[in-house]
């Protein structure tokens, strides 16, 4: 059903290597154009995957597809998909949208102005577990939330190209897992009101961030990510009815009841665990190119990913620092 | 004055830039193979290049400019790229006209260790028939044969460093200790000459700083030993485990003695289990399991039982054993003298640091 949109994928690096071009392949998609002003990386990733043209800049994609990926540094993402916005392409673009409000702004009036869709890469929100989770926090079968505790961290892996992935613009683990979790809380609680945040920043972009935040109901939640150690791993919500501890993946959910309470029929019917990221990566991709040909607004709204860069904003603005018991000693 | 530290993804590397960031004053640039590895050092407004030390020309632009060289870098998995890489950057610093060269190298270079005290003039004695990463020894050797007076090189020899970070001392010990049984010959009595790593910081930075310090190789350890087993077992108390079995010499030759082999026998039975428990027809208990428990108690039911069984026996390699029946005291008094080096973290500092760090890490 997507197939006759053609579709561009704009920048070249770690993320459309791993995740879009396999998750584009995996949907039958070849796409049209790869774009990157690395033309020989362009041109190796467009050999593998049946690409027929690449090209360096963004300006050149009307010529060639009708709706485009953009997975560039966050630094260039308001400039580039306002440039395609413009030039009449719909736009993915990978998360966080972008540096700040006004970038933010602009991008979505871009899309307003010529009547263009503008979806956002928050792929968790396709995952059968937040799905679900969502439908029991908005049915109100999970009854009044009490607290919200995420712990997100792993050692960096990423096979990063450049150290460009590294640069103030684009952020520290905040930034980069932050904008899923955040979202996820943000979709399923409402506004995120900002309380205390520190991260191990200094001068660069932090690989530990801890923030304590509220709900737009007033419940207290809490945020802890690291792209240098193994963490908890975990999303837990706890309601009177309830308490659910699920893995990020969805791979292991947990029920527990609340003392004095049952567990309603709705959490009893846990969803499957068995999505990869790319699946997430497909499913996304199809509701892009879905609303795209439906001309309809994506699943995800892209004021929601303002939303969250609002949040990255003051967490940024606010933030203490945050120092390692063993770093005391210099 | 400006600095190219190489293997600033590492131990030893990313703590002299974190040094380098956080004391201010120093300009510095930060050298990594793989970009992927500069998280840490990306929490500060760090100059970092890409550059492999075995192709000279990445090699040239990451020295070009600096006035000081500090050599961490120091490939495990490609041992064989240490000397030739040694090599081009002591070339390298030649031509930019660098003013000194800090190679950090290893009291592994002297090993096996003599009895008694042991200076940078110990000659070691007959090497072990495996264990022993030779490529220390011959890239330091590489340095200073290269550098022939045409740049002053200094080899710093750490001897058993541990600390946030330390792949082998901690991390590695750390996962060992969590996961497998340690036989330890020697009953544990032998001699640690332990090394925190920020002392090692201090002993680089002040060989790469100081105006003079005399070209040639310096032992740096800690301000005293401990025993083998007070060293393991200050790790066990941190971790909470019990994991390492104390042999005595000719137990360990025979290939193993009767604690040993109690002990795993006694887990052959469970391991079994365990092994069957893997099985791809199980996902589905293995998911019931889960889901009742949670990941994070799931996750404590994998240390339980993982600490309790199927732990793979690991005896010392030749190198290890020699190691840990050595009685030999390094003896850093030369370090002291040529630019004023003084360990500042006695053990029980130092594995109190090591805790918190192995507590924030989940090791």
């Amino acid at each position: 059903m997507t197939a006759e949109v053609r579709v561009a994928v704009v920048g070249c690096g770690a993320v459309t290597e791993g995740l879009h071009l396999p998750a584009l392949a995996m949907a039958g998609i070849t796409p049209s154009v790869l774009v990157d002003p690395d033309l020989a990386r362009a041109r190796g990733l467009a050999a593998e995957y049946g690409v027929r043209d690449v090209v360096a800049d963004p300006v050149q994609c009307a010529e060639y597809a009708d709706a485009a990926i953009v997975a560039v540094p966050v630094a260039y993402h308001a400039d580039v998909t306002c440039t395609l916005l413009d030039s009449g392409v719909h736009v993915m673009a990978e998360k966080p949208l972008a540096r700040n409000r006004e970038e933010c702004d602009a991008m979505l009036e871009a899309a307003r102005r010529n009547d263009r869709v503008l979806a956002v890469n928050l792929m968790r929100r396709f995952l059968h577990a937040n799905r679900w989770l969502h439908e029991l926090v908005e049915t109100g079968a999970l009854g009044a939330v009490h607290s919200v505790d995420v712990s997100e961290g792993y050692v960096f892996d990423w096979p990063v190209t450049s150290f460009g992935f590294f640069d103030v613009n684009n952020g520290g683990v905040l930034k980069d897992l932050g904008s899923h979790t955040l979202d996820l809380v943000h979709w399923h609680f409402g506004r995120i009101e900002v309380g205390d945040y520190r991260d191990n920043a200094f001068g660069g972009v932090e690989t530990d961030c801890l923030l304590e935040f509220r709900t737009a109901s007033g419940v207290p939640g809490v945020l802890e990510l690291s792209r240098g150690r193994s963490t908890r791993n975990s999303f837990v919500v706890s309601s009177d009815v309830a308490t659910i501890e699920m893995q990020h993946f969805g791979e292991f959910i947990r029920v527990t009841p609340a003392p004095g309470a049952s567990v309603p029929p709705a959490l009893r019917h846990k969803p499957r665990g068995d999505q990869m990221l790319v699946d997430l990566f497909v499913a996304s991709h199809a509701d892009f190119l879905d609303a795209v040909r439906d001309h309809r607004p994506p699943f995800v709204d892209p004021a929601d990913a303002a939303a969250i860069v609002d949040v990255h904003e003051r967490c940024r603005t606010t933030a203490q620092r945050w120092v390692m018991p063993w770093m005391q000693a210099v | 004055m400006k600095i190219l530290v190489t293997g600033a993804g590492g131990c030893i590397g990313g703590r002299i830039v974190e040094t380098l960031a956080l004391a201010g004053g120093a300009e510095y640039r930060a050298m990594f193979r793989d970009p992927g590895r500069a998280y840490r050092v990306a929490r500060f407004p760090a100059e970092m290049v890409r550059a492999d030390m075995a192709d000279r020309a990445s090699v040239d632009a990451a020295v070009a400019g600096c006035d000081l060289v500090v050599h961490c870098a120091h490939d495990l998995v490609h041992p064989e790229r240490n000397v030739p890489g040694a090599e081009n950057l002591v070339a390298a610093a030649i031509d930019h006209g660098v003013r000194r060269f800090v190679y950090v190298s290893s009291a592994m270079v002297q090993e096996p260790f003599p009895a008694g005290r042991v200076d940078e003039s110990t000659e070691p004695g007959a090497p072990p028939s495996e264990g022993l990463d030779v490529t220390r020894r011959d890239a330091e050797a590489r340095c200073f044969a290269t550098a022939d007076g045409r740049v002053d090189v200094v080899a710093i020899r750490p001897t058993i460093v541990y600390g946030p970070y330390s792949p082998h001392w901690t991390m590695g010990l750390a996962e060992h200790l969590r996961y497998r049984l340690l036989v330890v010959p020697g009953e544990g009595r032998g001699t640690c000459n332990a090394v925190y790593v920020d002392d090692v910081v201090d002993a680089v930075l002040r060989a790469a700083t100081l105006p003079h310090v005399d070209p040639g190789a310096y032992l740096v350890t800690g301000p005293a030993t401990v025993t083998w087993s007070e060293f393991f077992g200050a790790f066990e108390s941190a971790l909470g485990t019990t994991s390492v079995v104390y042999e005595r010499e000719d137990d360990v030759a025979s290939g193993g003695g009767v604690a040993v082999k109690a002990r795993s026998a006694a887990r052959t039975g469970l391991r079994s289990a365990l092994e069957l428990a893997k099985h791809e027809r199980l996902r589905p208990v293995r998911s019931v399991i889960g889901e009742r428990l949670g990941p994070a108690r799931t996750r404590a039911l994998k240390h339980a039982v993982m600490s309790r069984a199927p732990r793979a026996t690991v005896h010392p390699t030749e190198r290890e054993r020699l190691l840990y029946t050595s009685d030999a005291i390094v003896d850093g008094s030369r370090a002291r003298a040529a630019f004023g080096y003084e360990p500042r973290f006695g053990f029980d500092r130092g594995m109190m640091l090591t805790s918190a760090f192995m507590r924030w890490a989940n090791l």
